[in-house]
């Protein structure tokens, strides 16, 4: 056991080194401001007045539904921003969970919007504290179809998940191919639990929302715990599936949920370094793979993902590449845009970097929003009423990008949000480079299959 | 090995919520008292007391330790400089919020209100219109959580999303 | 003072391999699976042919006058718990040992036999009796090997329940049998309020996996961290207590607590009770009470009057901790019952029953007290704990686990990982804040007829918070405070317990000349080293 720390500690230190772009100068703390030429600020809205202003963010993607959202983190609320005219966000909701003084824990951690049929909605995560009221709540349903007009925005579902205090930090809403829309959460269990949002939005007995659950096959698990962080589920156009890419406390696994009841391990990454997984992200066709794992000087890695998803091995171990915005920090988010990776980088702010070449990174452009003091490890309180921190998890939280025009939106938890653009991209379509047109964005219409 | 140092705000590590230890609670019988909006700069901090027992301990007679509950407070304006209050009010409040029960009145200063024998609870300062309402409905203007609130699932624990701390 | 028994022989082919009983829901860490505590097994009578040793019988009352002698044999026996049989140890026979009743002021000699397989003493818990009798290894006496004898002179100037039992390596030879109550007569025949009939209990528990008993470590005591912490409670060494009562009996109840680290919270169903009297006195006023908590060596006198026909359940309820979920769990044990039959009692002490008795006597000692309650300690301890190369499973979870406190841990949430702490790893402490030096380094001397005020912290911020029963030999101590606050209701204890966190203020009254201990009675956490020396110096 002390081996394998000691030799995680070992990788974890010497792969940033190598991840570091070369030729890339890596400025000292104080000059982390302003970005790259290429990288134009749209707006910034300093979204609370508290120290912690926001955790993770989403931007619908229709342009005729300039909307996006904003989890306040430990503020307990969500924002509605109106971005028709993207460089004056105007906030049209502040809701916030009821007696958000007396509600402890990280709060608003994600949102998801959704479309059933002719309603949108919106699903706010949230993570409470035992001791804590709404230490059960995963999440809160709202229709907002009727937005702008925020009047119109009416919670419709809570789910609760009472077996396993302390709520979902994670969801991921999906347009399966089967046609269902389907909502992936993370609890405190080994495994990532699946809902049917049509009946979800439908009301009726909870448990009948569950369609089933995805195992994390972590060593953990025997004690009921070692659950998943974060995951991505994404259609596999070459291999007509749909897969689940799923990042936790063990490593990475993914899994065919084209049978969501019954989900089928493809394969595994782990390995030295990589055992508190945290993100798992593929490229359009599946055939790449960008992970994060959550600690101090760690990059992001790359992935080949192609042996394991056309069963020739089993686990994947080896990386092919590796980045990071600044080694001695810690990147955090990420959203493929093929073969753009943008980057909510913590106290580094917006990067982006592409896989043009997987083996070798580049980095692209950037903005630091985080305005913060370098910090070191992990620590800290919001919950007691600190204004300062000790982790470097500070910054950039999330990061979401609208493929219609290339709007990039990004969530900082110590400054709010900011909204850029990046000369050069414009919006994204996979057809147009060649790969199948598949990204976190959902086709909530006509789902997931190539026509 | 010593208890961490400081609590662990890991937003997005697994499933993640805050760690308990140290610094958040000055002791095992402490509870540290947080400014609601409306007072941002007033202080507290409430202790819970073993309640009278000729036993070495005070328990109930399904086990829950019985506790005197004394506050101790500063900075906070004249109640009704916030409205129609005349008086601030300590609850002893259950975790789903369902059930208020009044402790009694509070002031600045060190006041030794009721009994506690909850397992987990908040424990809850209003304004109200007077020190006897039968109910909670001014704002709150304290508030803190059982040192017992820190008893988390070990999912939220560090060890188990696998960072040595 | 000795309490080790590295020269001891073993002879067992019981294994360390078998699984803990573990609460429901609960599995092991990963890290320990596997594991096994760095010592070699021992169980009472290294194998011998349990149908070759004598079965045990119940405790007998044996009345004993001024100048009497007995003879206490402990020796191997057999007992049926639950249908498996196992060879445990007892005294002359009897689980428990014979209860000695003797009146106050009495004088007794006690020829004791050491006839099991270890070396061996007998401690006269409470009593203030000459120090040469105390029972202390490498203190008062050389500890007694097997199959010699040692004879105790034992006085009573108190009245009230007391307990002897072994004081080499309690942790087994207690754990396995080894203990007995004292019954000290006042010449008051109104000492206590009036009932129709008395009990004594020994309680205590057992750890069994299976038809097995869970072997203890033969070098130092396993189960260090929190103490073993058995899973079969027993009352008078029995599963299952039955006393069959009349309608409105009072009964009057002598508890003690003889288990190694359990603290218990009794209650007759919903049964009233009132608390009269506790280790070496009674109250200053009688209390009406709705449960009774007894930690390790503690001992309290309680009347219950049983007003309904029916069955009450002689419960222990406490509030559990799920590891797990982060959330406390009710947890109940019925030790036994109490069949109330129809016919009424006679006579009626429903009206003696119901009034609550000022014991003004008790009152008039302490007041002679009352000048040093708030005088400054003489002597401060802090409670705490130091470990080495326990498994890093372990180090990682107690990190964890410390994140809150509970002030008594009533059960054992974690056993195997317990199980496979030892005093090999974990030194517990009593540390001295005026010298710094720590357990069986300290020495204090006080003056014969002094007042001691000795202040105990339990500091919660160590590896392993818990709650310590602390026991001084010989003397008498009233608890004047606790955590600041003015105790309203005095009685003199020999036995106090340390709530994590809290700080207690004790009064001795130190009225005995000799070498005296003080120690935590949790057996494991004494067997760590948790004692210390306090001469009265005459």
């Amino acid at each position: 056991m002390r081996g394998t720390l000691a030799l995680t500690a070992l990788f974890a230190v010497a792969a940033p080194v190598l991840a570091q772009d070369a030729g890339m100068k890596v400025p000292s703390f104080d000059q982390k401001t302003g970005g790259s030429p290429n990288m134009t600020l749209v707006a910034h809205v300093v979204n609370h007045p508290g120290a912690w202003k926001a955790a993770d963010i989403e931007i619908e993607e229709e342009l005729s539904r300039p909307y996006l959202y904003l989890s306040g983190f430990v503020n307990n609320d969500f924002q509605i921003y109106d971005i028709k005219d993207p460089t004056h966000p105007k906030m049209l909701l502040d809701w916030s969970i009821e007696n958000p003084e007396l509600h402890r824990g990280i709060g608003a951690m994600d949102g998801k919007y959704f479309k059933i049929g002719t309603h949108y909605y919106y699903a706010q995560s949230f993570q409470f504290m035992q001791g804590s009221p709404d230490t059960d709540l995963g999440a809160v349903i709202f229709d907002v179809t009727g937005l702008p007009d925020a009047a119109t925005v009416k919670e419709v579902a809570r789910i609760r998940y009472p077996a396993s205090p302390g709520g979902f930090h994670n969801t991921f809403a999906y347009k399966h191919s089967d046609g269902r829309v389907l909502y992936f959460a993370t609890v405190g269990e080994s495994k990532a639990i699946v809902y049917d949002l049509a009946k979800v939005v439908a009301g009726g007995d909870p448990a009948s929302w569950i369609v089933g659950d995805v195992p994390n096959p972590t060593p953990f698990r025997q004690n009921g715990a070692g659950g998943y962080h974060d995951f991505y589920v994404g259609y596999d156009v070459g291999r007509l599936r749909d897969v689940f890419y799923g990042a936790g406390l063990g490593g990475y696994s993914a899994w065919d949920v084209t049978r969501p009841e019954a989900p089928v391990q493809l394969f595994t990454i782990t390995g030295l370094g990589f055992d508190i997984a945290h993100t798992f992200t593929p490229s359009p066709d599946g055939n790449y793979a960008v992970t994060e794992t959550e600690y101090q000087y760690t990059p992001l890695r790359i992935w080949d993902l192609k042996e394991g998803q056309d069963d020739q091995r089993q686990n994947l171990d080896l990386p092919i590449s590796a980045w990071t915005a600044d080694w001695r920090d810690l990147s955090h988010n990420h959203e493929v845009r093929w073969p753009f990776v943008f980057v909510s980088a913590y106290e580094d702010g917006l990067f982006v970097f592409d896989l043009k070449n997987p083996k070798v990174p580049r980095t692209d452009g950037w903005f630091y929003t985080c305005h913060c003091t370098h910090e070191h490890g992990f620590g800290g309180n919001p919950n007691a009423g600190w204004e300062s921190t000790t982790s470097v998890e500070q910054g950039a939280f999330g990061v979401d990008v609208r493929n219609a025009d290339g709007l990039i939106v990004l969530s900082d938890m110590r400054t709010g949000l900011w909204l850029f653009r990046m000369k050069g991209f414009d919006g994204w379509n996979g057809k147009d480079i060649g790969m199948p047109n598949i990204s976190s964005v959902q086709d909530w219409d006509h789902g997931p299959v190539p026509r | 090995m010593q208890r961490p140092r400081h609590l662990v705000l890991a937003p997005c590590l697994l499933v993640t919520l805050l760690v308990g230890a140290g610094t958040a609670v000055s002791g095992p019988f402490d509870i540290p008292l947080l400014p609601g909006p409306k007072v941002p700069t007033a202080e507290g901090e409430a202790r819970l007391l073993f309640a009278s027992s000729p036993f070495g301990v005070a328990v109930t007679v399904d086990g829950r330790h019985r506790y005197d509950i004394r506050i101790a407070l500063s900075g906070l304006p004249d109640p009704t400089s916030l409205g129609a209050y005349h008086a601030y009010v300590a609850w002893e409040v259950s975790t789903d919020l369902a059930d208020w029960h009044r402790l009694g009145a509070v002031q600045n200063g060190t006041t030794t209100v009721g009994q506690t024998s909850r397992n987990k609870f908040l424990l809850v300062i209003t304004a109200e219109p007077d020190s006897m309402p039968s109910d909670h409905s001014g704002p709150t203007v304290m508030h803190g959580t059982s040192p017992s609130g820190w008893l988390q699932t070990f999912m939220t624990h560090p060890m188990f999303r696998g960072i040595s701390q | 003072m000795q309490h080790d028994m590295s020269d001891m022989v073993m002879d067992s082919d019981s294994t360390m391999s078998m699984p803990i009983p573990m609460p429901p829901g609960m599995v092991m860490l990963p890290g320990l699976v596997g594991l096994l505590p760095p010592v070699a097994p021992f169980l009472p009578g290294g194998g011998v042919d349990p149908t070759t040793v004598p079965l045990a019988v119940p405790s007998r009352i044996t009345p004993l006058a001024d100048g009497d002698t007995l003879d206490l044999t402990a020796g191997l026996l057999r007992r049926v718990i639950r249908g498996n049989s196992f060879v445990m140890y007892g005294f002359n026979g009897q689980v428990p040992g014979p209860l000695i009743r003797v009146p106050q002021n009495a004088t007794i000699t006690v020829r004791f036999h050491n006839r099991i397989d270890l070396p061996s003493t007998v401690h006269w818990h409470g009593v203030r009796l000459d120090n040469g009798s105390d029972g202390v290894p490498g203190v008062t006496q050389d500890p007694v090997e097997p199959g010699d004898s040692f004879t105790y002179t034992v006085h009573f100037p108190d009245a009230g329940i007391y307990w002897y039992h072994p004081h080499v390596r309690e942790d087994i030879e207690q754990a396995m049998g080894l203990y007995g109550n004292m019954l000290v007569d006042s010449p008051d025949p109104a000492y206590y309020s009036p009932a129709n009939s008395e009990q004594a209990l020994m309680l205590s528990d057992l750890l069994i996996h299976a038809d097995t008993l869970i072997p203890f470590g033969l070098e130092s005591p396993d189960f260090v961290l929190m103490g073993r912490v058995g899973n079969v409670p027993l009352v008078n060494g029995e599963p299952g207590y039955e006393l069959h009562v009349t309608r409105g009996e009072v009964v009057r109840f002598h508890l003690t607590n003889v288990a190694s680290s359990r603290t218990w919270n009794l209650s007759f169903g919903d049964a009233p009770m009132k608390v009269l009297a506790s280790d070496v006195s009674r109250f200053e006023r009688e209390a009406r009470v709705a449960s009774v908590v007894l930690a390790p060596a503690e001992r309290y006198v309680i009347e219950t009057r049983f007003d309904r026909p029916g069955r009450v359940p002689l419960l222990n309820r406490v509030q559990a901790i799920d590891h797990y979920m982060g959330e406390f769990v009710a947890h109940v044990d019925t030790l036994g019952w109490v069949t109330v039959d129809s016919a009424a009692a006679a006579p009626d002490y429903a009206a003696a029953f119901d009034s609550l008795r000022v014991n003004g006597t008790v009152s008039a000692d302490i007041e002679r007290f009352r000048p040093w309650f708030d005088k400054a300690p003489d002597k401060r301890i802090t409670l705490t704990v130091a470990t080495t190369a326990l498994p890093l499973a372990t180090v990682q979870f107690m990190s964890i686990d410390t994140a809150y406190f509970h002030p008594v841990e009533w059960v054992d949430g974690m056993p195997e990982m317990n199980w496979l702490s030892t005093g090999k790893q974990v030194r517990w402490i009593l540390r001295d804040d005026d010298s710094g030096l720590e357990n069986e380094a300290i020495d204090w001397h006080v003056k014969h007829g002094s007042v001691v005020k000795l202040r105990i912290f339990n500091d919660p911020k160590s590896f392993h918070p818990m709650q310590h029963p602390i026991h001084l030999h010989g003397q008498r101590m009233l608890v004047v405070s606790r955590d600041g606050v003015a105790t309203a209701n005095l009685v003199w204890k020999d036995t106090v317990l340390i709530p994590v966190g809290s700080t207690v203020d004790l009064l001795i009254d130190a009225s005995n000349v000799g070498a005296w201990m003080l120690h935590c009675h949790i057996a494991e956490h004494l067997g760590a080293g948790m004692m210390l020396t306090m001469h009265v110096d005459g």
